[in-house]
Protein backbone atom coordinates (compact mmCIF):
# COMPACT_ATOMS: atom_id res chain seq x y z
CA UNK A 1 0.00 0.00 0.00
CA UNK A 2 1.66 3.48 -1.24
CA UNK A 3 1.47 6.57 0.95
CA UNK A 4 -0.74 8.50 -0.07
CA UNK A 5 0.75 12.42 -0.89
CA UNK A 6 -2.02 14.68 -0.84
CA UNK A 7 -0.36 17.61 -2.53
CA UNK A 8 0.81 15.44 -5.75
CA UNK A 9 -3.01 13.87 -5.95
CA UNK A 10 -4.66 17.67 -5.48
CA UNK A 11 -1.40 18.66 -8.27
CA UNK A 12 -2.86 16.13 -11.27
CA UNK A 13 -6.50 16.28 -10.18
CA UNK A 14 -6.51 19.96 -10.44
CA UNK A 15 -5.06 19.22 -13.90
CA UNK A 16 -8.02 16.87 -14.81
CA UNK A 17 -9.89 19.59 -13.82
CA UNK A 18 -8.47 22.02 -16.17
CA UNK A 19 -8.71 19.62 -19.13
CA UNK A 20 -12.18 19.29 -18.38
CA UNK A 21 -12.56 23.14 -18.18
CA UNK A 22 -11.41 23.26 -22.12
CA UNK A 23 -13.55 20.02 -23.05
CA UNK A 24 -16.83 21.87 -21.59
CA UNK A 25 -15.83 25.27 -22.80
CA UNK A 26 -14.84 23.73 -26.18
CA UNK A 27 -11.81 25.23 -26.78
CA UNK A 28 -10.50 21.98 -28.56
CA UNK A 29 -7.34 23.42 -29.94
CA UNK A 30 -5.88 24.21 -26.46
CA UNK A 31 -6.92 20.76 -25.24
CA UNK A 32 -5.34 18.91 -28.27
CA UNK A 33 -2.03 20.77 -26.87
CA UNK A 34 -1.86 18.88 -23.84
CA UNK A 35 -1.62 15.42 -25.26
CA UNK A 36 1.87 14.41 -25.55
CA UNK A 37 3.23 13.59 -29.87
CA UNK A 38 3.10 9.97 -28.92
CA UNK A 39 0.11 10.42 -27.35
CA UNK A 40 -2.95 7.82 -27.36
CA UNK A 41 -6.79 8.62 -26.96
CA UNK A 42 -8.72 5.53 -26.43
CA UNK A 43 -12.63 5.19 -25.63
CA UNK A 44 -12.77 1.05 -25.46
CA UNK A 45 -16.10 -0.86 -26.09
CA UNK A 46 -17.13 -3.59 -23.55
CA UNK A 47 -15.01 -5.16 -20.56
CA UNK A 48 -11.50 -6.78 -21.35
CA UNK A 49 -11.85 -5.15 -25.11
CA UNK A 50 -8.51 -5.98 -26.22
CA UNK A 51 -7.96 -3.45 -29.58
CA UNK A 52 -5.90 -5.56 -31.81
CA UNK A 53 -8.85 -8.21 -31.91
CA UNK A 54 -11.89 -6.73 -30.96
CA UNK A 55 -13.86 -3.37 -32.29
CA UNK A 56 -13.14 -0.07 -30.16
CA UNK A 57 -15.38 2.96 -29.88
CA UNK A 58 -12.12 4.66 -30.90
CA UNK A 59 -8.63 4.45 -30.74
CA UNK A 60 -6.66 7.73 -31.65
CA UNK A 61 -3.21 8.05 -32.06
CA UNK A 62 -2.08 11.97 -31.67
CA UNK A 63 -2.52 12.24 -35.49
CA UNK A 64 -6.14 10.88 -35.47
CA UNK A 65 -7.56 13.39 -32.37
CA UNK A 66 -5.63 16.14 -34.24
CA UNK A 67 -8.30 15.57 -37.18
CA UNK A 68 -11.35 14.88 -35.34
CA UNK A 69 -10.45 18.32 -33.63
CA UNK A 70 -10.00 19.84 -37.49
CA UNK A 71 -13.04 18.17 -38.26
CA UNK A 72 -15.58 19.20 -34.92
CA UNK A 73 -13.75 23.23 -36.17
CA UNK A 74 -14.66 22.72 -39.97
CA UNK A 75 -18.04 23.77 -40.12
CA UNK A 76 -19.87 20.92 -41.12
CA UNK A 77 -19.81 18.15 -38.60
CA UNK A 78 -23.66 17.57 -39.17
CA UNK A 79 -23.18 15.62 -36.26
CA UNK A 80 -22.12 18.57 -34.15
CA UNK A 81 -24.14 20.92 -35.64
CA UNK A 82 -25.37 22.27 -33.45
CA UNK A 83 -22.79 21.02 -30.69
CA UNK A 84 -23.43 19.19 -27.75
CA UNK A 85 -23.18 21.03 -24.78
CA UNK A 86 -20.95 19.37 -21.62
CA UNK A 87 -20.48 18.71 -18.11
CA UNK A 88 -17.83 17.12 -16.67
CA UNK A 89 -18.01 15.84 -13.25
CA UNK A 90 -14.91 14.48 -11.70
CA UNK A 91 -14.36 12.14 -8.74
CA UNK A 92 -12.29 9.75 -6.81
CA UNK A 93 -9.16 11.12 -7.89
CA UNK A 94 -6.27 9.23 -7.25
CA UNK A 95 -2.60 8.63 -8.34
CA UNK A 96 -2.52 4.71 -9.31
CA UNK A 97 1.00 4.08 -10.02
CA UNK A 98 3.71 6.14 -9.87
CA UNK A 99 7.08 5.51 -12.54
CA UNK A 100 10.34 7.03 -13.67
CA UNK A 101 8.68 9.28 -15.72
CA UNK A 102 5.48 9.31 -15.60
CA UNK A 103 2.11 9.17 -13.14
CA UNK A 104 -0.96 7.20 -13.92
CA UNK A 105 -3.76 8.94 -12.30
CA UNK A 106 -7.29 7.11 -11.81
CA UNK A 107 -10.62 8.53 -11.66
CA UNK A 108 -14.47 8.06 -12.10
CA UNK A 109 -16.17 11.32 -14.50
CA UNK A 110 -20.09 11.77 -15.27
CA UNK A 111 -20.41 13.55 -18.54
CA UNK A 112 -23.66 14.92 -18.69
CA UNK A 113 -24.58 15.77 -22.31
CA UNK A 114 -27.48 17.59 -24.32
CA UNK A 115 -27.90 18.76 -27.49
CA UNK A 116 -30.74 19.06 -29.36
CA UNK A 117 -33.28 18.82 -27.15
CA UNK A 118 -31.99 15.73 -25.87
CA UNK A 119 -30.16 14.98 -22.87
CA UNK A 120 -27.45 11.57 -21.99
CA UNK A 121 -25.41 10.96 -19.50
CA UNK A 122 -21.90 9.13 -20.16
CA UNK A 123 -20.44 7.44 -16.70
CA UNK A 124 -17.01 6.23 -16.74
CA UNK A 125 -13.55 4.97 -15.25
CA UNK A 126 -11.23 7.46 -16.35
CA UNK A 127 -6.86 6.97 -16.89
CA UNK A 128 -4.63 9.74 -17.42
CA UNK A 129 -1.13 8.81 -17.88
CA UNK A 130 0.41 11.94 -17.45
CA UNK A 131 4.11 12.95 -17.76
CA UNK A 132 5.73 16.25 -16.58
CA UNK A 133 5.75 18.87 -19.19
CA UNK A 134 9.02 21.13 -19.98
CA UNK A 135 7.29 24.41 -19.01
CA UNK A 136 5.96 22.76 -16.10
CA UNK A 137 2.66 21.29 -15.51
CA UNK A 138 1.72 17.97 -17.32
CA UNK A 139 0.73 16.49 -20.29
CA UNK A 140 -1.20 13.45 -21.32
CA UNK A 141 0.65 10.51 -22.80
CA UNK A 142 -2.47 8.05 -23.04
CA UNK A 143 -5.83 9.06 -21.95
CA UNK A 144 -8.56 6.12 -21.81
CA UNK A 145 -12.38 6.27 -21.12
CA UNK A 146 -13.91 3.31 -19.79
CA UNK A 147 -17.67 3.98 -19.77
CA UNK A 148 -20.12 2.01 -18.23
CA UNK A 149 -22.33 2.11 -21.39
CA UNK A 150 -19.45 1.61 -24.21
CA UNK A 151 -20.94 -1.76 -25.28
CA UNK A 152 -25.14 -0.82 -25.09
CA UNK A 153 -26.28 0.67 -28.73
CA UNK A 154 -25.16 4.30 -28.77
CA UNK A 155 -26.73 7.35 -30.89
CA UNK A 156 -24.31 10.03 -31.18
CA UNK A 157 -20.84 10.05 -29.00
CA UNK A 158 -18.83 12.42 -31.82
CA UNK A 159 -18.20 15.24 -29.32
CA UNK A 160 -14.60 14.98 -27.49
CA UNK A 161 -14.60 12.60 -23.99
CA UNK B 1 -53.77 6.72 -46.30
CA UNK B 2 -52.92 5.50 -49.21
CA UNK B 3 -53.57 1.79 -48.50
CA UNK B 4 -52.40 -0.13 -52.14
CA UNK B 5 -48.46 -0.23 -51.64
CA UNK B 6 -48.40 -0.13 -55.57
CA UNK B 7 -49.49 3.53 -55.22
CA UNK B 8 -46.74 4.79 -52.75
CA UNK B 9 -44.36 4.45 -55.18
CA UNK B 10 -45.42 6.57 -58.76
CA UNK B 11 -44.22 5.73 -62.92
CA UNK B 12 -41.83 8.69 -62.42
CA UNK B 13 -40.53 7.76 -59.09
CA UNK B 14 -42.55 9.92 -56.89
CA UNK B 15 -42.21 7.99 -53.44
CA UNK B 16 -44.82 8.78 -50.78
CA UNK B 17 -43.28 9.96 -47.52
CA UNK B 18 -45.69 7.59 -45.36
CA UNK B 19 -43.30 4.63 -46.30
CA UNK B 20 -41.16 5.59 -43.69
CA UNK B 21 -44.15 6.88 -41.15
CA UNK B 22 -46.79 4.87 -41.50
CA UNK B 23 -46.84 2.08 -38.64
CA UNK B 24 -49.33 0.35 -40.64
CA UNK B 25 -46.91 0.15 -43.53
CA UNK B 26 -44.55 -1.05 -41.12
CA UNK B 27 -46.23 -4.11 -39.61
CA UNK B 28 -47.19 -4.87 -43.46
CA UNK B 29 -43.74 -5.32 -44.20
CA UNK B 30 -43.26 -7.57 -41.32
CA UNK B 31 -45.25 -9.89 -43.01
CA UNK B 32 -44.36 -9.20 -46.82
CA UNK B 33 -40.66 -8.44 -46.04
CA UNK B 34 -39.57 -10.13 -42.72
CA UNK B 35 -42.11 -13.18 -43.05
CA UNK B 36 -41.43 -15.09 -45.97
CA UNK B 37 -38.14 -13.52 -48.22
CA UNK B 38 -34.53 -14.92 -46.97
CA UNK B 39 -33.34 -13.09 -43.98
CA UNK B 40 -29.73 -12.70 -43.32
CA UNK B 41 -28.89 -14.18 -39.67
CA UNK B 42 -25.32 -15.16 -39.06
CA UNK B 43 -21.74 -15.50 -40.87
CA UNK B 44 -20.59 -18.89 -40.13
CA UNK B 45 -17.30 -18.31 -38.88
CA UNK B 46 -19.67 -17.10 -35.93
CA UNK B 47 -20.43 -20.45 -35.33
CA UNK B 48 -17.11 -22.21 -36.03
CA UNK B 49 -18.09 -25.16 -33.01
CA UNK B 50 -20.81 -27.36 -32.39
CA UNK B 51 -22.41 -25.64 -29.44
CA UNK B 52 -21.84 -22.23 -30.68
CA UNK B 53 -24.57 -19.94 -30.73
CA UNK B 54 -25.46 -16.29 -31.32
CA UNK B 55 -28.68 -14.24 -30.69
CA UNK B 56 -29.77 -11.80 -33.27
CA UNK B 57 -33.06 -11.15 -35.04
CA UNK B 58 -35.24 -12.05 -37.99
CA UNK B 59 -37.11 -9.13 -38.47
CA UNK B 60 -38.21 -7.67 -34.96
CA UNK B 61 -38.66 -11.24 -33.54
CA UNK B 62 -35.53 -12.45 -31.14
CA UNK B 63 -33.77 -15.34 -32.50
CA UNK B 64 -30.88 -17.80 -31.58
CA UNK B 65 -28.78 -19.30 -34.15
CA UNK B 66 -26.99 -22.26 -33.09
CA UNK B 67 -24.76 -24.93 -34.48
CA UNK B 68 -26.20 -27.94 -33.10
CA UNK B 69 -24.10 -29.89 -30.54
CA UNK B 70 -24.80 -32.85 -31.94
CA UNK B 71 -25.43 -32.89 -35.78
CA UNK B 72 -23.18 -30.08 -36.11
CA UNK B 73 -25.91 -28.43 -38.60
CA UNK B 74 -27.39 -24.65 -38.56
CA UNK B 75 -30.13 -23.78 -36.61
CA UNK B 76 -32.26 -20.59 -36.21
CA UNK B 77 -34.97 -20.67 -33.61
CA UNK B 78 -37.25 -18.11 -32.05
CA UNK B 79 -35.44 -17.14 -28.29
CA UNK B 80 -39.07 -17.73 -26.97
CA UNK B 81 -39.82 -20.16 -24.29
CA UNK B 82 -42.49 -22.56 -25.29
CA UNK B 83 -44.39 -22.37 -21.62
CA UNK B 84 -44.31 -18.80 -20.76
CA UNK B 85 -42.71 -16.82 -23.50
CA UNK B 86 -39.10 -15.74 -21.63
CA UNK B 87 -36.02 -15.64 -24.19
CA UNK B 88 -34.20 -18.27 -23.00
CA UNK B 89 -31.10 -17.25 -24.29
CA UNK B 90 -29.45 -13.94 -23.10
CA UNK B 91 -25.93 -13.88 -24.14
CA UNK B 92 -24.60 -12.23 -27.71
CA UNK B 93 -23.26 -15.26 -28.50
CA UNK B 94 -21.18 -18.39 -26.43
CA UNK B 95 -21.07 -21.99 -26.91
CA UNK B 96 -23.60 -24.22 -24.87
CA UNK B 97 -25.20 -27.81 -25.13
CA UNK B 98 -28.80 -26.89 -23.84
CA UNK B 99 -31.15 -23.54 -22.98
CA UNK B 100 -32.45 -23.16 -19.77
CA UNK B 101 -35.08 -21.06 -18.88
CA UNK B 102 -34.43 -19.34 -15.72
CA UNK B 103 -38.63 -18.53 -15.54
CA UNK B 104 -39.26 -22.10 -14.59
CA UNK B 105 -36.72 -24.19 -16.14
CA UNK B 106 -37.72 -25.13 -19.24
CA UNK B 107 -34.72 -26.47 -20.84
CA UNK B 108 -33.71 -27.12 -24.66
CA UNK B 109 -31.20 -28.85 -26.31
CA UNK B 110 -29.29 -26.35 -28.36
CA UNK B 111 -31.13 -27.46 -32.10
CA UNK B 112 -34.24 -26.60 -30.08
CA UNK B 113 -36.14 -29.87 -28.88
CA UNK B 114 -37.51 -29.92 -25.06
CA UNK B 115 -35.41 -32.23 -23.12
CA UNK B 116 -36.52 -31.20 -19.61
CA UNK B 117 -39.61 -29.96 -17.95
CA UNK B 118 -39.37 -29.29 -13.87
CA UNK B 119 -42.46 -30.90 -11.56
CA UNK B 120 -43.92 -32.41 -14.68
CA UNK B 121 -46.03 -34.61 -12.80
CA UNK B 122 -48.56 -31.68 -12.90
CA UNK B 123 -48.47 -32.35 -16.53
CA UNK B 124 -50.18 -35.69 -17.73
CA UNK B 125 -50.59 -35.37 -21.21
CA UNK B 126 -47.70 -32.46 -22.38
CA UNK B 127 -46.63 -33.20 -25.77
CA UNK B 128 -43.00 -32.36 -26.14
CA UNK B 129 -41.99 -33.39 -29.18
CA UNK B 130 -44.69 -30.26 -30.11
CA UNK B 131 -43.03 -27.85 -27.60
CA UNK B 132 -39.61 -28.10 -28.97
CA UNK B 133 -38.00 -23.83 -30.07
CA UNK B 134 -39.99 -22.73 -32.36
CA UNK B 135 -37.73 -23.28 -35.71
CA UNK B 136 -37.66 -21.26 -38.75
CA UNK B 137 -38.58 -23.90 -41.61
CA UNK B 138 -35.44 -23.04 -43.94
CA UNK B 139 -32.20 -22.19 -42.87
CA UNK B 140 -29.11 -22.09 -45.74
CA UNK B 141 -25.89 -20.83 -46.32
CA UNK B 142 -23.78 -18.87 -49.03
CA UNK B 143 -19.91 -18.68 -49.15
CA UNK B 144 -20.42 -18.70 -45.43
CA UNK B 145 -23.27 -15.95 -45.04
CA UNK B 146 -26.33 -17.91 -43.21
CA UNK B 147 -29.94 -16.70 -43.83
CA UNK B 148 -33.49 -18.17 -43.00
CA UNK B 149 -36.93 -18.04 -43.74
CA UNK B 150 -39.99 -17.93 -42.21
CA UNK B 151 -41.60 -19.89 -45.24
CA UNK B 152 -41.18 -23.31 -45.28
CA UNK B 153 -41.10 -23.34 -49.31
CA UNK B 154 -40.07 -20.92 -52.10
CA UNK B 155 -37.19 -19.99 -54.20
CA UNK B 156 -33.73 -21.10 -53.17
CA UNK B 157 -30.85 -19.13 -50.90
CA UNK B 158 -29.18 -19.10 -54.51
CA UNK B 159 -31.93 -18.34 -56.61
CA UNK B 160 -32.69 -15.52 -54.28
CA UNK B 161 -29.38 -13.76 -54.04
CA UNK B 162 -29.18 -14.20 -57.57
CA UNK B 163 -26.73 -12.05 -59.27
CA UNK B 164 -25.41 -10.96 -56.06
CA UNK B 165 -23.76 -13.94 -55.60
CA UNK B 166 -20.09 -12.96 -57.42
CA UNK B 167 -19.98 -10.12 -54.53
CA UNK B 168 -20.60 -12.35 -52.19
CA UNK B 169 -17.97 -14.77 -53.59
CA UNK B 170 -15.20 -11.60 -53.44
CA UNK B 171 -16.43 -10.61 -50.17
CA UNK B 172 -15.44 -14.20 -48.94
CA UNK B 173 -12.59 -14.50 -50.29
CA UNK B 174 -10.92 -10.92 -48.48
CA UNK B 175 -8.69 -12.66 -46.74
CA UNK B 176 -5.84 -15.09 -47.34
CA UNK B 177 -8.27 -17.65 -45.81
CA UNK B 178 -11.50 -15.88 -46.33
CA UNK B 179 -12.69 -12.88 -43.66
CA UNK B 180 -14.45 -13.63 -39.83
CA UNK B 181 -16.61 -11.47 -38.12
CA UNK B 182 -14.68 -12.33 -34.22
CA UNK B 183 -14.02 -8.71 -33.74
CA UNK B 184 -17.37 -7.76 -31.88
CA UNK B 185 -19.78 -4.89 -33.68
CA UNK B 186 -20.69 -1.15 -33.31
CA UNK B 187 -23.81 -1.06 -32.85
CA UNK B 188 -26.04 1.62 -33.16
CA UNK B 189 -29.76 2.97 -32.66
CA UNK B 190 -31.80 6.34 -34.24
CA UNK B 191 -34.81 7.46 -34.45
CA UNK B 192 -36.19 6.47 -37.55
CA UNK B 193 -37.22 4.56 -40.38
CA UNK B 194 -34.97 1.00 -40.88
CA UNK B 195 -34.99 1.80 -44.78
CA UNK B 196 -33.29 5.19 -44.03
CA UNK B 197 -30.13 2.91 -43.24
CA UNK B 198 -30.18 0.58 -46.10
CA UNK B 199 -31.06 3.32 -49.02
CA UNK B 200 -28.58 5.47 -47.20
CA UNK B 201 -25.93 2.77 -47.91
CA UNK B 202 -24.92 3.38 -51.76
CA UNK B 203 -26.09 6.65 -52.24
CA UNK B 204 -23.20 8.62 -53.38
CA UNK B 205 -24.90 11.86 -54.13
CA UNK B 206 -25.05 12.58 -50.44
CA UNK B 207 -21.09 11.85 -49.70
CA UNK B 208 -19.97 15.03 -50.60
CA UNK B 209 -22.63 17.04 -48.54
CA UNK B 210 -22.96 15.21 -45.52
CA UNK B 211 -19.44 13.75 -45.32
CA UNK B 212 -17.75 17.24 -46.45
CA UNK B 213 -15.75 17.22 -42.76
CA UNK B 214 -14.66 14.06 -43.59
CA UNK B 215 -13.03 15.17 -46.75
CA UNK B 216 -11.46 17.83 -45.11
CA UNK B 217 -9.90 16.04 -42.91
CA UNK B 218 -8.64 12.99 -45.76
CA UNK B 219 -7.34 16.41 -47.62
CA UNK B 220 -5.11 16.96 -44.73
CA UNK B 221 -4.32 13.85 -44.26
CA UNK B 222 -3.48 13.42 -47.76
CA UNK B 223 -2.13 17.00 -48.67
CA UNK B 224 -4.50 17.26 -51.16
CA UNK B 225 -7.87 16.98 -52.48
CA UNK B 226 -9.01 13.34 -51.89
CA UNK B 227 -10.17 11.69 -55.46
CA UNK B 228 -13.03 10.09 -54.19
CA UNK B 229 -15.64 12.63 -54.98
CA UNK B 230 -14.20 13.22 -58.50
CA UNK B 231 -14.47 9.60 -59.19
CA UNK B 232 -18.14 9.31 -57.68
CA UNK B 233 -18.95 11.93 -59.92
CA UNK B 234 -16.62 11.83 -63.44
CA UNK B 235 -15.04 8.38 -63.78
CA UNK B 236 -17.47 6.20 -65.49
CA UNK B 237 -15.98 3.04 -64.44
CA UNK B 238 -17.73 4.00 -61.35
CA UNK B 239 -21.36 2.26 -61.76
CA UNK B 240 -24.43 1.69 -59.83
CA UNK B 241 -26.31 -1.32 -60.72
CA UNK B 242 -29.61 -2.59 -59.73
CA UNK B 243 -29.16 -6.36 -59.54
CA UNK B 244 -32.83 -7.51 -59.46
CA UNK B 245 -34.72 -8.98 -56.24
CA UNK B 246 -33.91 -5.89 -54.23
CA UNK B 247 -30.25 -6.20 -54.57
CA UNK B 248 -27.74 -3.73 -55.49
CA UNK B 249 -23.92 -2.69 -55.99
CA UNK B 250 -22.02 0.38 -56.38
CA UNK B 251 -18.62 -0.39 -58.15
CA UNK B 252 -15.38 1.34 -57.86
CA UNK B 253 -13.88 0.23 -61.40
CA UNK B 254 -13.04 -3.65 -61.27
CA UNK B 255 -14.81 -5.47 -58.66
CA UNK B 256 -11.77 -7.51 -57.69
CA UNK B 257 -9.70 -4.48 -56.88
CA UNK B 258 -11.29 -1.30 -57.28
CA UNK B 259 -11.04 1.46 -54.21
CA UNK B 260 -12.72 4.35 -54.17
CA UNK B 261 -10.03 6.26 -52.40
CA UNK B 262 -12.06 7.21 -49.26
CA UNK B 263 -9.86 5.28 -46.61
CA UNK B 264 -13.27 3.55 -45.56
CA UNK B 265 -12.10 0.27 -45.51
CA UNK B 266 -10.65 -2.11 -48.18
CA UNK B 267 -14.00 -3.58 -50.47
CA UNK B 268 -13.81 -2.93 -54.04
CA UNK B 269 -17.65 -2.56 -54.18
CA UNK B 270 -20.65 -1.45 -51.67
CA UNK B 271 -23.30 -3.97 -51.94
CA UNK B 272 -27.07 -4.04 -50.39
CA UNK B 273 -28.94 -7.74 -50.25
CA UNK B 274 -32.34 -7.10 -49.88
CA UNK B 275 -33.75 -6.19 -47.25
CA UNK B 276 -31.45 -5.37 -44.59
CA UNK B 277 -27.79 -6.60 -45.41
CA UNK B 278 -25.34 -4.04 -46.36
CA UNK B 279 -21.41 -4.68 -46.98
CA UNK B 280 -20.19 -1.50 -46.97
CA UNK B 281 -16.00 0.11 -45.95
CA UNK B 282 -15.03 -3.38 -44.72
CA UNK B 283 -18.01 -4.16 -42.45
CA UNK B 284 -20.84 -6.37 -42.54
CA UNK B 285 -23.67 -4.15 -41.90
CA UNK B 286 -27.21 -5.70 -40.39
CA UNK B 287 -30.17 -3.30 -40.00
CA UNK B 288 -32.42 -4.14 -37.51
CA UNK B 289 -36.04 -2.86 -37.37
CA UNK B 290 -37.34 -1.98 -34.08
CA UNK B 291 -40.64 0.10 -34.36
CA UNK B 292 -41.81 2.12 -37.57
CA UNK B 293 -39.30 4.78 -36.01
CA UNK B 294 -36.39 2.87 -34.20
CA UNK B 295 -33.76 1.04 -35.68
CA UNK B 296 -30.99 -0.78 -34.60
CA UNK B 297 -27.72 -0.71 -36.96
CA UNK B 298 -24.73 -3.90 -36.12
CA UNK B 299 -21.73 -2.96 -37.71
CA UNK B 300 -19.06 -5.98 -37.95
CA UNK B 301 -15.91 -5.29 -39.10
CA UNK B 302 -14.64 -8.25 -41.08
CA UNK B 303 -10.95 -9.30 -40.34
CA UNK B 304 -9.33 -11.17 -42.60
CA UNK B 305 -8.43 -15.02 -41.93
CA UNK B 306 -4.85 -15.59 -42.49
CA UNK B 307 -3.64 -12.47 -42.44
CA UNK B 308 -1.30 -10.81 -39.16
CA UNK B 309 -2.96 -9.38 -36.20
CA UNK B 310 -0.92 -6.07 -37.47
CA UNK B 311 -2.95 -5.98 -40.63
CA UNK B 312 -6.96 -7.03 -38.97
CA UNK B 313 -6.00 -3.85 -36.49
CA UNK B 314 -5.44 -1.80 -39.44
CA UNK B 315 -9.01 -3.10 -40.50
CA UNK B 316 -10.47 -1.94 -37.18
CA UNK B 317 -8.75 1.14 -36.95
CA UNK B 318 -9.50 2.45 -40.29
CA UNK B 319 -13.29 1.51 -39.48
CA UNK B 320 -13.59 3.46 -36.22
CA UNK B 321 -12.37 6.15 -37.99
CA UNK B 322 -15.58 6.53 -39.89
CA UNK B 323 -18.29 4.21 -38.35
CA UNK B 324 -19.75 3.79 -35.54
CA UNK B 325 -21.32 6.17 -32.85
CA UNK B 326 -17.57 7.86 -32.44
CA UNK B 327 -16.81 7.71 -35.88
CA UNK B 328 -16.06 11.16 -38.10
CA UNK B 329 -18.63 9.84 -40.71
CA UNK B 330 -21.35 7.36 -39.86
CA UNK B 331 -22.70 9.50 -37.37
CA UNK B 332 -23.25 12.84 -39.70
CA UNK B 333 -25.46 10.10 -41.61
CA UNK B 334 -27.32 9.29 -38.34
CA UNK B 335 -28.11 13.46 -37.84
CA UNK B 336 -28.46 13.96 -41.44
CA UNK B 337 -29.98 11.75 -43.55
CA UNK B 338 -31.88 9.63 -40.53
CA UNK B 339 -32.77 12.28 -38.00
CA UNK B 340 -33.23 15.06 -39.68
CA UNK B 341 -35.00 13.29 -42.53
CA UNK B 342 -37.41 12.29 -40.01
CA UNK B 343 -38.29 15.58 -38.28
CA UNK B 344 -38.60 16.84 -42.14
CA UNK B 345 -41.09 14.21 -42.54
CA UNK B 346 -43.61 15.22 -40.38
CA UNK B 347 -44.66 18.14 -42.89
CA UNK B 348 -47.10 15.69 -44.50
CA UNK B 349 -49.27 18.54 -45.93
CA UNK B 350 -46.93 17.46 -49.59
CA UNK B 351 -45.12 14.11 -47.98
CA UNK B 352 -44.04 13.30 -51.55
CA UNK B 353 -40.43 12.56 -52.42
CA UNK B 354 -38.45 12.53 -55.85
CA UNK B 355 -36.06 9.36 -56.32
CA UNK B 356 -35.48 9.76 -60.14
CA UNK B 357 -31.93 11.05 -60.11
CA UNK B 358 -30.30 9.29 -63.07
CA UNK B 359 -33.61 7.25 -63.83
CA UNK B 360 -33.47 8.24 -67.73
CA UNK B 361 -30.11 6.74 -68.39
CA UNK B 362 -30.76 3.25 -66.34
CA UNK B 363 -28.67 0.96 -69.22
CA UNK B 364 -29.77 -3.26 -69.19
CA UNK B 365 -26.88 -4.62 -68.45
CA UNK B 366 -26.21 -8.51 -68.36
CA UNK B 367 -29.01 -11.24 -66.44
CA UNK B 368 -31.52 -8.26 -66.28
CA UNK B 369 -29.18 -6.11 -64.54
CA UNK B 370 -30.11 -1.88 -64.84
CA UNK B 371 -26.72 -0.01 -64.49
CA UNK B 372 -26.31 3.72 -63.87
CA UNK B 373 -24.02 6.21 -63.23
CA UNK B 374 -21.98 6.21 -59.41
CA UNK B 375 -24.05 9.37 -57.98
CA UNK B 376 -27.85 8.04 -59.68
CA UNK B 377 -30.21 6.91 -57.36
CA UNK B 378 -30.08 3.02 -58.82
CA UNK B 379 -29.82 1.42 -55.43
CA UNK B 380 -32.76 3.15 -53.87
CA UNK B 381 -35.10 2.46 -57.13
CA UNK B 382 -33.75 -1.50 -56.99
CA UNK B 383 -34.63 -1.51 -53.47
CA UNK B 384 -37.96 -0.22 -53.73
CA UNK B 385 -38.70 -1.83 -56.84
CA UNK B 386 -38.82 -5.52 -54.84
CA UNK B 387 -40.10 -3.69 -51.96
CA UNK B 388 -43.09 -2.59 -53.93
CA UNK B 389 -43.59 -6.07 -55.29
CA UNK B 390 -43.57 -7.75 -52.33
CA UNK B 391 -46.14 -5.18 -50.53
CA UNK B 392 -48.15 -5.11 -53.33
CA UNK B 393 -48.50 -9.32 -52.93
CA UNK B 394 -49.36 -8.58 -49.01
CA UNK B 395 -51.55 -5.39 -49.03
CA UNK B 396 -52.03 -3.42 -46.27
CA UNK B 397 -54.31 -4.47 -43.69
Amino acid sequence: MSVVDPVRTADVAEFLYREAELLDARRLEEWLELFTPDATYWIPQGDDSDPVHDVQLLLDDRRRLRERVLRLASGFAYSQDPPSRTVHLIGNVRIAREADDAVEVASVQLITEVRRDRQAQYAGHVEHELVPAEEGGWRIRRKVVRLANSDVPLGNVTFLL
Amino acid sequence: MITDPAALITDDWRVHGSIYTSRELFEAEQRAIFHGPWLYVAHESELREPGDYKTTYAGTQPVIVSRGADDGELHVMLNRCRHRGATVCQAERGNAHFFRCPYHGWTYRNDGPLRGVTYDDAYPDLDRDALGLTKLPRVASYRGFIFASFAPEGESLEDYLGNAKPYLDIISEQGPDGIRLSAGSHRLTYGGNWKLQVENTIDNYHFGFVHRSFLEVLADRMGEAPPIMQRILFDETYRTIDLGNGHSVHEFGDKRTGNNGGQLGDLPFNLIVFPNLCFVGAQLRHVLPKAVDRTEVRLYPMLHDGASDEHNAGILRTHEGFYGPAGMGGPDDVEVAFERVVDGLAATEDDWLVMSRGMHREQPGENGTLIGHSADEVPQRAFYRQWRRLMAKEGVR
